[in-house]
């Protein structure tokens, strides 16, 4: 009985300590997809807001002028690891 | 006896603690491995997509403003075509350093102004062309070639089939315009009038498919009944055959074609054969798809416009330096990478670039375009002796 024990709280501990640092490494990989998908979705989905609301002065521009490009200089940069990488 | 309840306990021991710990290490780094891959394809599509949104929004941006653009009247020009090819620099799971990964993004775009639709070009610039358009800000090359070329032609036409003959017209060449200052004052039965065709085999790129189809409905009148039907509505249908017995003058692009395999000669005016099952063959045509080669013979081509070929060429240089001392190691890692993208495109120049009108037949030209991408990256590291 104090054999089996013994055996079940190695097992149990063992498990413990992988299952934490299994959880540390998944954690930092669910940042990085998060940090993707939030720069996703500044980019694609503002941008097609950006033209759609523009496409009416893009239309409207006088014979021989320059069109409504989208300025993205104010848009999100994708930036994973941190501002100086 | 306790040597065997020893000796049972320590295997047991070993094989419980053991399995479970290489167990799970081996999942840990199998699953890591996989979610890591994720990660790389999941960063490779969004920032393909990305990519080619931003590509697809400017091309039309791109070709709005072009058709805004004032042609030699004055007058806005009405339509553009526009392509945009770059050149981006995405990593991908196998090169994670991105060294050298460059892809092609290419997106297009056409725009037609309502106001503009019926106008007809009489000039170069009023021509419909088609724009290509290379590389990021501040390193943009340009190429417009006209996708149609202007031809002028005289023809005696019968006042009762006047409104027939102006249908076949439109039906072969789409854009047409009959001058109305060659209109007899005096109602004659028969009388000339100047016609301006906006012919898409004159142009400067050229598609063979389109170029065969249009020669086919000058000469075959089975295949312009069968074509004239599709478009009609019914009641327009039963009047498709006697469109395709106006006889209209033969480009030279339809001269010394081939009928069923033997050479047909064809008059300066033809209203076209009816025979069934007919085949022709248009060797002017073909001749426009012969390139000299850069040996001295001729080869043919799939195509005018952009080649499907490409060519990227990648440099890198790799550097180590290392600097000991009797304190540390200091160990400073270069990598620096250039790829040259090489296309072509291939144009036929035989356009006045003033009046629209050929000045050739065909001279099959290349233009190569190069796109350079390069980029640089450093890393630096120092260790102490004793860390």
């Amino acid at each position: 009985m104090g054999i089996k024990l013994k055996i079940r709280r190695k097992a149990k501990a063992q498990a413990s300590l992988e299952t934490t640092l299994a959880l540390i490494c998944v954690m930092i990989l669910l940042v990085a997809v998060l940090k993707l998908f939030f720069w996703l979705t500044e980019s694609m989905i503002v941008r097609q807001k950006d033209f759609e609301s523009s496409r009416v002065s893009a239309g409207s521009i006088p014979a021989g002028g320059t069109g409504a490009y989208i300025d993205e200089s104010d848009y999100l940069q994708l930036d994973i690891l941190g501002e100086n990488n | 006896m306790f040597y065997n309840t020893f000796h049972k306990l320590g295997r047991t021991l070993r094989r419980s603690t053991c399995n479970q710990s290489g167990q799970a290490l081996l999942e840990l780094s199998v699953f890591g491995t996989l979610i890591i891959l994720l990660i790389g394809v999941l960063v490779t599509y969004g920032l393909r997509y990305n990519y080619q949104q931003q590509a697809s929004i400017e091309a039309f941006r791109v070709a709005q403003e072009a058709a805004q653009r004032l042609d030699g009247d004055g007058l806005p020009m009405g339509s553009s075509s526009v392509t945009i090819i770059r050149d981006r620099h995405i990593p991908d799971p196998s090169n994670p350093f991105g060294v050298g990964s460059l892809t092609p993004i290419m997106a297009s775009a056409s725009v037609t102004r309502d106001t503009r639709i019926d106008a007809t070009a009489d000039d170069y610039e009023s021509l419909p062309k088609m724009t290509l358009r290379f590389g990021l800000a501040g390193s943009v090359r340009e190429e417009e070639f006209a996708t149609a070329g202007i031809r002028e032609e005289t023809v005696s036409v019968n006042r009762a089939e006047f409104e027939n003959f102006q249908t076949k017209y439109r039906y072969i060449y789409g854009s047409v315009d009959f001058d109305p200052d060659k209109w007899p004052l005096v109602m004659l039965s028969t009388f000339p009038i100047k016609v301006r065709i906006i012919d898409s085999v004159e142009g400067e790129i050229v598609d063979y498919s389109s170029a065969i189809r249009q020669a086919r409905l000058l000469v075959d009148r089975d295949f312009f009944i069968q074509q004239c039907r599709r478009r009609s509505s019914l009641e327009e249908q039963a009047n498709c055959g006697a469109i395709s017995a106006i006889a209209i003058p033969m480009p030279w692009y339809v001269q010394g074609c081939y009928h069923n395999g033997s050479p047909y000669s064809l008059p300066s005016s033809f209203a076209g054969l009816n025979q069934a099952g007919d085949t022709w063959d248009f060797l002017e045509i073909e001749r426009l798809f012969i390139h000299p080669d850069i040996s001295g013979t001729t080869r043919n081509v799939e195509g005018m416009g952009l080649q499907p070929k490409i060519t990227q060429v990648t440099e890198k240089d790799f550097k180590l330096h290392k600097v000991e001392d009797s304190e540390s190691i200091t160990t400073t890692d270069n990598v620096a990478w250039s790829t040259v993208t090489s296309r072509a495109i291939m144009y036929n120049d035989k356009l006045n670039r003033n009046t629209g009108k050929k000045i050739r037949d065909r001279r099959l030209r290349t233009i190569d375009i190069d796109t350079e991408r390069s980029d640089e990256t450093e890393s630096a590291w120092s260790t102490k002796h004793g860390d």
